[in-house]
C-alpha cells in the first residue's frame, strides 16, 4: 500500500497541496497566485507585512526613515545576507531590482509611480527619492514578493522564468507539471528552516486534495472549499484554521449604462441586497459581510453600514428614481472565482422582488478582463485580493479615470480626499481622510461592497510553527513536521 | 487552425498582467510577446520556425513550447497505453464470449458492463473512485504522477485509478465492436464453409473468426488511442495527472497561443501516425489487401 | 468528454453496412427500411422496448416540465440548503436551497435540447456531406472527406473547447460545439452506405432513364443509407448528453443558474461527502437517459441491419 510521499524528497519534507501549477518564477513578471505561494518562500523584500496585523516590519532592510519633507526615504540594509548563489546582498542589488521593474515597465511598475530615483549611497544604504510624500512606500515595496530583490545582473545570468536566486529560507530545486520542490537554504539570514524542504503538489479537485490530506499524502493544503469547514472541524485527521483576510468582494455597476448611472438606482440595489444571505450562500459563513472595503481587524476599518436589506425601501428608491420596472441587468461573473457565480445567483433572487431581472453571465477570465476593460457590462462582481494599505483598497478604484475605475465613477470630493490621503504622513489624519472618502464611495455606490472572506487552510495535526495570514502569503520558514 | 486559435476573444497580455498594472506595462509586454505585429506576419513567422522544430515560447511560463510538451509527454503516453491495455483486457474476452453465446447470461452481463461503462460520466466515476479507494479504504493515493524511473511502486499505484476510468470507458466502446465483428465473422461464408468442411471448432475460431474480427478491432483501437493520446482533460483534472489535455486546456484559458498551436500540431501528427500504423497493420493482418 | 466520438459498429467506414452482395433483394430494388417490420422487431426486443418507453417518458417530462416541477428552477432559500430527501423535497435541496426534483425535471429539457440540437446539427450536416461525397466521388469526395478527416483529427474535447472559447459558453453554443465534433462521423457513415449502393442496378437504371441527381439521392440512395444513420443518431444522442456533462464540468457548458443535468452533477461533486443527493439524482438522470439511448441504438441496429436480422432469424447460434 503506497499512500505515502512516493516522489517526496525525504522524511523531513513538507508536502503541500496547492490548487494550481505556478505559471513561472520571475517574481517581477508573474501575477499568478500559485507562483507567489512558492516565491514567498524563496525571495525576500526590503520590508515584510507582520503576520498578525500586516504592518510593515524589517526584512532585508533593518530600518528606514523619511526626510522632513517626506521626499527622501533612506533604507539601512541588513548585513550578512547571502543569495542562494553565494553572493553577498548589498545596495547595488536593490537598485538593480527596482530599476529592472521601472525600466522594463514590468507588472509592478505602477507601484513606483511616485519614485524618481533609487540610489545606492553605500553598500548598506539605499536612498529612494519620490516626487510627493508617499507614506505607504514600505507597503508598496514590501507588500508581496512581486517586489523581490534579485542579485545584480540576475536577469542576464539566469533564466528567471525557471530558476530562482533569492535570499529566502528555501531554494528552488525543480519544478515540473506535477510538483515544485524547494530545499532548505542553510545560510538563510534568519536561521536555517526547521524542515529539509517543501514539495508543492498541484491538486485541482478539492475532494482529492482533502482526501490526500486525510490519508497523509500531504501535510498542508489551502484547497478547502468553505462547505467542508463544518465537517472538518470535528475531524481528528485534520487541523483546520480560518482567519479574516484582507480581500474584499464587491459588485460594480456601469455608470455609462442607464439606468445604472442614476445613484438612486444603485442605492436601491444596495438596499435590496441581503449581504448576510449572499455571504452565507457563497462562503458558508466563512466571511464577514461588510459595507465598506477594509475588514474589521484593520487599523483603517471604518464602521459604516447605511444599507439594511429592505425590499420596500429599495422599491421606493426605484420609484423616486423614476425607473419603469421590470428592468434587466446583466451581471458578469467568472468561473475563475466560483464564489462569484454562486453569489450572483443569490443576488439575482434578491433583486427579482424589486423588479430587476438579473441575467447572470458566466464567462472565462480572459473574456471577463476584456469586457471589463472595454466597459462592456451592466454590472460585474469581483474581488480585490491581498490589499495591505488603504491606498490598495480605495485609490485606483475610485479616483476619476483611475486605472481600476472601470465603472466610471467621478466625484471631485472623493478625488481630493484620496489625493490628500495618499500623501498624508500622519496616520490618524490619514485614516480620517480615508474614512471620509469611504463614506462618499459607499453613499454613491461606486462599489457595492459585499464581504471580506476568511482564509481557510488545513494541515496535519501536530504540524507546528505555521501561521495562517490575512494576506494569504504562505510561509513555511518556521514549520516543524509532526 | 492558426486563425481559429487567434479568433478566440480575450487578451493574453491583460491576463498575464493580472488586475493591477499601468498602460505602459501593457504596451511593453505586448511588444515583447510579438502580439503587436500583424496577424499574417505572426503566422508566417510561426510557421517558418515550426518547420525547424522551434514552436516558440509560452506567454504564460516563458518556457519553450517544445519543453513544455516534452515535460508532459511521458505522463500522457503512460496513461494512454495503460488505458488501452485495460480496455483491450476488458473488451476482447468480454466481446468474444458474448458473441459466441449471444443472448446467454454471459452476453447479458457483458452488455450490462459495457453499457454501464459508456453511460456514466467519467469525472463522476473518477471522484467516486477517489473517495472510496483513497478516502474510505485508503488503499491508493488520490492522484498525481510519479515517473517510473523514480519509484515504480508509486508510479503504478497512481496510474491504477485513472487508467481504470479511461480504460473502462474505451473498453466499453471496443467491447461492442468486438462483439459485432465476431458475430459478423461467425456468420460469414468462409467460416460456414470451414465448419461445413468439418474443421474443428477451435481451429475455425482462432484462424478464421478472430482474424476477420481483428480488422475492425485495429481500427477502433487506433481511434481510441489517438483520442487518449490527445489528453483526457477531465480525467487528468480529477486525478491531478500532468498530461497534454490539461496543458491544452490551460493554454486555451490563458490564451497562450504558442502552446495551443504546438499542442494542436502535435495532436494532428499523432492522428496521422496512428492512421499510418493502422494501415500497415491492415496489410499485415489481411493478405487480401496486399494484392 | 467520455470516449472518442465513435462510429457505430457495423456502420464504420471500413465495414460498410449494406455492402454489395449482403442482401440479394437489395440489388434488385431499393431496400427501403421496412418500418412496420422494424417496429415489430423492436417491440419483440424487450430491452429496446423498455428503453423506448422510458425515453418517451423522459421526453414527455421534458416537454411539460413546468407542469411536473413542483417548484421553479431558481427558488433560492439559503436557510433550506442541503436538506436530505424528504416528503417536501423528494430529492432533497441543493447548496442554495433549491428543490432538486424540480431542477432535475426542468434540467431534462435543457439537457435533451442540447443533445437533440447537437445531434440534429451533426445529422443534417454530416449526412449532406456524406451523400455528396459518396455520390459524386472524385474531387468532391476528396475535398469534403479531407475536411472531415481534419475535424476528426482534432481531439474532440479540444475542438469543443475551441468552439466554446470563440463563441462563448452556454447551452446553444455547447450544442453547436458537440454538433461539429460529431459531424465527421455522420459524414463517414453516410458515405460508406452510399458507396455501397451507388453502382447498384436500380441506381444505374434510374440514372439511365434520366432521373435527376436529387431524385436519385432522395429516392434511392438516402433510404438505403438510413439504417446505419438512424442507429448512429441514437448512439450519438447518448454521447451528446455525456459530452454536455463533461463540458459543464470544465465550466464551459450550460451556465448557472440554468439547470442542466451535467451542470448539476458538476456542481454537486463538491458535496459528495456532505450531501450525496446533490450529485446522485442528476447523475442518475444522465445515466438512465444515456443508457436508454444506447439500448435503443442496439435494438435499432438489430432490427434494421439485414445481416443481424438473418442471424436472429435462424442463422445465429
Amino acid at each position: 500500500m503506497d499512500t505515502g510521499g512516493g516522489g517526496g524528497g525525504g522524511d523531513n519534507v513538507l508536502v503541500a497541496a496547492v490548487s494550481a501549477q505556478p505559471d513561472q518564477f520571475d517574481p517581477h513578471v508573474t501575477s499568478a497566485y500559485p507562483s507567489f505561494q512558492v516565491l514567498e518562500n524563496v525571495y525576500d523584500t526590503l520590508a515584510v507585512p507582520d503576520a498578525e496585523d500586516l504592518t510593515m516590519q524589517p526584512s532585508l532592510a533593518e530600518s528606514w526613515e523619511t526626510s522632513e519633507d517626506g521626499l527622501t526615504w533612506t533604507f539601512t540594509l541588513r548585513e550578512g545576507v547571502t543569495f542562494h548563489d553565494g553572493s553577498e546582498f548589498d545596495a547595488a542589488d536593490v537598485v538593480y531590482s527596482y530599476n529592472r521593474i521601472i525600466d522594463e515597465e514590468l507588472n509592478n511598475a505602477y507601484r513606483f509611480a511616485t519614485v524618481e530615483n533609487v540610489e545606492a549611497v553605500d553598500p548598506q544604504t539605499v536612498e529612494i527619492t519620490v516626487s510627493q510624500p508617499t507614506p505607504n512606500l514600505p507597503a508598496l515595496i514590501g507588500g508581496f514578493k512581486g517586489m523581490a530583490i534579485l542579485p545584480e545582473g540576475a536577469a542576464e545570468e539566469y533564466d528567471l522564468t525557471t530558476e530562482a536566486v533569492g535570499t529566502g529560507p528555501f531554494t528552488l530545486e525543480s519544478s515540473d507539471a506535477s510538483r515544485t520542490e524547494l530545499a532548505a537554504y542553510e545560510d538563510y539570514w534568519g536561521g536555517a528552516p526547521g524542515i529539509d524542504g517543501v514539495e508543492f503538489r498541484y491538486i485541482t479537485e478539492p475532494a482529492a486534495a482533502l482526501t490526500a490530506l486525510e490519508n497523509g499524502e500531504v501535510q498542508w493544503t489551502d484547497n478547502v472549499p468553505p462547505q467542508q469547514i463544518e465537517s472538518l472541524e470535528g475531524d481528528d485527521a485534520v487541523e483546520l484554521a480560518t482567519t479574516p483576510s484582507v480581500d474584499y468582494w464587491y459588485m460594480s455597476m456601469n455608470y455609462a449604462r442607464e439606468p445604472f448611472g442614476n445613484p438612486q438606482v444603485r442605492q436601491a440595489i444596495a438596499t435590496a441586497i441581503d449581504r448576510g444571505a449572499v455571504t452565507e450562500a457563497a462562503r458558508f459563513g466563512a466571511a464577514q459581510p461588510n459595507q465598506t472595503a477594509i475588514p474589521e481587524d484593520s487599523f483603517y476599518y471604518y464602521d459604516y453600514a447605511p444599507y439594511d436589506a429592505n425590499v420596500q425601501e429599495a422599491q421606493s428608491l426605484l420609484q423616486q428614481a423614476g425607473v419603469q420596472t421590470p428592468i434587466t441587468m446583466g451581471l458578469m461573473v467568472t468561473d475563475e472565482f466560483p464564489e462569484t457565480v454562486t453569489a450572483a445567483q443569490v443576488i439575482a433572487s434578491q433583486l427579482e422582488p424589486i423588479g430587476i431581472t438579473v441575467d447572470v453571465q458566466t464567462v472565462d477570465f480572459a473574456t471577463w478582463l476584456d469586457r471589463q476593460a472595454q466597459g462592456d457590462f451592466d454590472a460585474f462582481m469581483l474581488g480585490w485580493l491581498g490589499n495591505i494599505d488603504p491606498f490598495d483598497f480605495y485609490h485606483a478604484q475610485h479616483i476619476t479615470d483611475g486605472s481600476s475605475n472601470f465603472q466610471g465613477y467621478s466625484n471631485p470630493q472623493v478625488d481630493e480626499l484620496l489625493n490628500s490621503a495618499a500623501t498624508e504622513t500622519d496616520e490618524a489624519a490619514r485614516k480620517d481622510l480615508y474614512d471620509q472618502a469611504a463614506k462618499l464611495i459607499v453613499d454613491d455606490v461606486s462599489y457595492l461592497y459585499l464581504y471580506n472572506p476568511d482564509v481557510v487552510q488545513a494541515w496535519a495535526p501536530g504540524l507546528s510553527g505555521y501561521e495562517i495570514r490575512a494576506d494569504k502569503a504562505i510561509n513555511f520558514e518556521g514549520v516543524e513536521l509532526p | 487552425m492558426f486563425a481559429l486559435v487567434h479568433l478566440v476573444p480575450g487578451d493574453p497580455v491583460r491576463l498575464a498582467l493580472g488586475t493591477r498594472f499601468s498602460q505602459e506595462s501593457y504596451d511593453a509586454l505586448r511588444e515583447r510577446s510579438g502580439l503587436d505585429q500583424p496577424l499574417v506576419e505572426q503566422f508566417f513567422g510561426w510557421a517558418g520556425r515550426a518547420l525547424t522544430g522551434d514552436l516558440g515560447v509560452s506567454f504564460r511560463s516563458g518556457e519553450t513550447v517544445t519543453s513544455q510538451i516534452a515535460e508532459r509527454l511521458p505522463a500522457t503516453l503512460t496513461l494512454a497505453f495503460a488505458s488501452i491495455l485495460v480496455a483491450l483486457l476488458i473488451a476482447i474476452p468480454l466481446g468474444t464470449v458474448s458473441a459466441l453465446r449471444p443472448r446467454s447470461v454471459i452476453d447479458r452481463v457483458a452488455t450490462v458492463i459495457s453499457q454501464f461503462g459508456i453511460s456514466v460520466p467519467d469525472f463522476w466515476m473518477g471522484i467516486v473512485l477517489i473517495l472510496v479507494f483513497a478516502g474510505t479504504l485508503g488503499w491508493l493515493p488520490s492522484g498525481g504522477y510519479v515517473p517510473i524511473s523514480e519509484d515504480p511502486g508509486a508510479w503504478f499505484s497512481r496510474l491504477l485509478m485513472p487508467a481504470l476510468v479511461t480504460g473502462v470507458v474505451s473498453g466499453s466502446v471496443i467491447t461492442r465492436f468486438v462483439r459485432s465483428s465476431v458475430l459478423e465473422a461467425l456468420g460469414s461464408d468462409h467460416v460456414r464453409t470451414a465448419q461445413a468442411k468439418g474443421l474443428p471448432t477451435r481451429q475455425v475460431f482462432t484462424w478464421h473468426v478472430l482474424r476477420n474480427a481483428l480488422l475492425p478491432l485495429v481500427t477502433v483501437t487506433g481511434v481510441q488511442l489517438a483520442y487518449l493520446l490527445s489528453g483526457v482533460v477531465v480525467v487528468e483534472i480529477v486525478f491531478s495527472w500532468p498530461g497534454l489535455g490539461q496543458l491544452a486546456l490551460q493554454a486555451v484559458q490563458a490564451r497562450d497561443y504558442p502552446v495551443l498551436q504546438g499542442a494542436i500540431l502535435l495532436f494532428a501528427l499523432v492522428f496521422l501516425v496512428i492512421n499510418l500504423v493502422v494501415d500497415l497493420l491492415y496489410t499485415a493482418i489481411d493478405p487480401r489487401i496486399r494484392r | 468528454m467520455t470516449g472518442a466520438p465513435v462510429p457505430e459498429p457495423g456502420g464504420s467506414p471500413d465495414t460498410p453496412a449494406g455492402a454489395p452482395g449482403t442482401s440479394p433483394v437489395a440489388s434488385l430494388k431499393p431496400a427501403r427500411p421496412r418500418w412496420r417490420e422494424t417496429l415489430g422487431l423492436l417491440a419483440r426486443n424487450p430491452t429496446a422496448a423498455v428503453a423506448s418507453v422510458v425515453l418517451l417518458l423522459i421526453v414527455v417530462v421534458a416537454v411539460f416540465d413546468d407542469t411536473f416541477a413542483p417548484e421553479g428552477a431558481n427558488e433560492i432559500s439559503v436557510t433550506d440548503r442541503l436538506q436530505s430527501p424528504s416528503w417536501a423535497h423528494p430529492f432533497g435541496t441543493d447548496d442554495l436551497g433549491r428543490d432538486i426534483l424540480s431542477r432535475v425535471i426542468l434540467g431534462a429539457s435543457v439537457s435533451l435540447k442540447v443533445g437533440f440540437l447537437a445531434v440534429g446539427f451533426a445529422l443534417v450536416a454530416g449526412t449532406m456531406i456524406g451523400l455528396l461525397a459518396g455520390y459524386y466521388g472524385k474531387w468532391v469526395d476528396d475535398v469534403l472527406m479531407r475536411f472531415m478527416d481534419m475535424l476528426f483529427a482534432f481531439p474532440a474535447v479540444l475542438l469543443a473547447i475551441a468552439v466554446l472559447a470563440v463563441r462563448g459558453p452556454g447551452s446553444g453554443n455547447t450544442a453547436l460545439a458537440i454538433g461539429i465534433v460529431y459531424t465527421p462521423i455522420f459524414a463517414r457513415v453516410t458515405r460508406a452506405s452510399v458507396l455501397g449502393v451507388r453502382e447498384e442496378v436500380y441506381v444505374r437504371a434510374s440514372r439511365s432513364v434520366g432521373a435527376s441527381d436529387w431524385r436519385i439521392l432522395t429516392r434511392h440512395i438516402l433510404p438505403n443509407a438510413a439504417p446505419p444513420i438512424i442507429v448512429q443518431t441514437s448512439i450519438s444522442l447518448a454521447f451528446a448528453v455525456l459530452a454536455e456533462a463533461a463540458l459543464s464540468f470544465l465550466g464551459l457548458g450550460t451556465q448557472p443558474p440554468n439547470p442542466s443535468w451535467g451542470l448539476m452533477l458538476a456542481e454537486g461533486r463538491g458535496y459528495i461527502e456532505l450531501a450525496w443527493w446533490l450529485a446522485f439524482f442528476p447523475g442518475m438522470a444522465i445515466f438512465l437517459t444515456v443508457l436508454c439511448f444506447n439500448l435503443l441504438g442496439d435494438g435499432l441496429r438489430d432490427a434494421l441491419d439485414p445481416r443481424q436480422r438473418t442471424l436472429m432469424a435462424g442463422g445465429g447460434k
